[in-house]
């Protein structure tokens, strides 16, 4: 058990891999809590984003405004906190993604977009908690010492933040996986009611709508999250696992609207590529300080 | 520079155990916030909001009234809920803050002296799944 434990959390890693979702994450931040990308792209957030997301200046409202906390204490959405939480995240992820001091950037990246999201519960999106939660582990990790602007000088980069980024996606896909265990899912009555409300269309949807129907693709769609599971915690079909997972993504982000979502998983999915270097443990990998 | 070393084995299972926490909540029902549970909570809502004055006359407050109040992302929740329509977590989450919906309302016009909210809420299927109701005595 002792071994099994330190093969996960012990040793260390390439810390590009850190370096790689700091900027992964930092410009994912960029892109979604604005629309200035909106001349250059068609991203799904710019069909209800103006300006800046959640800043009471571009989100404004009639007085009495509704206060709508997801939880009770918190201060209206359209207050000064609120905007200066909203107006903080922009050079924040800019730290980040530079790798200034982007450990204390990112947690307080993370904290803030939080804060936001509470501050009104219909606010709540999955990609968003995804993309607050990356936050959070990229505040884990050393990933500063490569691709910043004065790089920290380390020799190696030790490996327990990855098997925690590595722990999180496997729980987000067995969480999608066996939710979807459910009867109504299954048959695809839960699928085509959302298919019916929010845009599901191209080439691939239709192929498979006309090949297996709502309840095949519904069922296919569980089988594949399911399957990721095992595949990404085994290290032999780990690659199997992380190229399935991308084709995943690829074909939901082509289908409907995810946001987000598909571009933060495909950073945790990185994590899944061999970054580990060999090197024995140190005696102070093996005991806990 | 070496890699620091890595925190104890209580602090890493405990970092597990908040990454399951929220999956595990949102299986049991608790909370849809963090489950990750994608696409497979489609609920049909329709909100209703009534209006009692003083001289005992009541009224329907239609849901496009509080629209302007709102941000933008309620908004999106709200519009048309006056009719049975789809929504996903957001729905479920705006039905626990039906308190929120009627401290508007009560602030909007004076002369309200009670406002009822209701939630209706049904599954894909068409079978009611509980719903929300809340009265609030303006002051």
């Amino acid at each position: 058990m002792r071994a099994r434990w330190d093969a996960l959390f012990a040793g260390e890693v390439d810390p590009l891999v850190y370096a790689a979702l700091r900027i992964g994450v930092a410009t994912l931040v960029l892109v979604r809590i604005a629309d200035w990308t909106a001349p250059l792209l068609s991203l799904d957030h710019h069909g209800w984003v103006r300006g800046l997301d959640h800043a009471p200046s571009d989100d404004p409202a009639a007085a009495p405004a509704l206060h709508m906390p997801l939880l009770g204490g918190l201060p209206s959405a359209h207050s000064t906190f609120a905007a200066a939480l909203a107006w903080a995240r922009a050079p924040l992820a800019v730290l980040v993604l530079l790798g200034l001091r982007p450990r204390p950037a990112a947690l307080a990246l993370g904290v803030s977009g939080y804060l936001l999201m509470a501050l009104d519960a219909s606010r709540y999106f999955h990609h968003l908690h995804l993309l607050w939660l990356s936050c959070g582990l990229v505040a884990l990790t050393p990933c500063d010492a490569r691709l910043s602007l004065w790089p920290r000088r380390l020799a190696g980069a030790p490996r327990w933040p990855l098997t925690l980024w590595r722990f999180q996606a496997l729980v987000i896909y067995a969480a999608a996986g066996l939710a979807k265990l459910d009867p109504r899912w299954l048959d695809g009555t839960s699928l085509r009611a959302i298919a019916e409300r929010y845009p599901f269309e191209g080439a691939l949807w239709d192929a498979g709508l006309g090949a297996v129907g709502h309840a095949g693709m519904a069922i296919a769609i569980a089988a594949w999250e399911l399957a990721l599971v095992p595949l990404l915690a085994w290290r032999r079909t780990r690659l199997v696992g992380a190229a399935l997972g991308l084709a995943l993504h690829v074909v939901l982000d082509s289908t409907t609207m995810v946001s987000t979502f598909g571009a933060s998983m495909a950073l945790f999915l990185v994590t899944f590529l061999p970054w580990e270097v060999s090197r024995a443990p140190r005696p102070a990998d093996r005991t806990a300080t | 520079m070496r890699a620091g070393r890595r925190p104890s084995d209580a602090a890493l299972l405990a970092a597990a155990l908040a990454m399951l926490a929220l999956p595990a909540l949102a299986a049991l029902g608790v909370t849809p916030v963090g489950g990750f549970r994608m696409f497979t909570e489609p609920v049909r809502y329709r909100l209703t909001i009534f209006e009692e004055r003083a001289d005992g006359a009541a009224y329907q407050v239609p849901v496009r009234a509080i629209l302007p109040h709102a941000t933008r992302d309620a908004r999106r929740v709200l519009q048309g809920s006056d009719r049975l329509r789809l929504g996903e977590t957001q729905a479920r989450l705006v039905a626990e803050r039906l308190d929120a919906i009627a401290a508007l309302v009560c602030a909007q016009d004076s002369r309200r002296r009670v406002v009822h909210v209701h939630m209706e809420m049904e599954d894909v299927a068409g079978a009611p799944l509980p719903g929300r109701d809340l009265e609030r005595r303006c002051e």
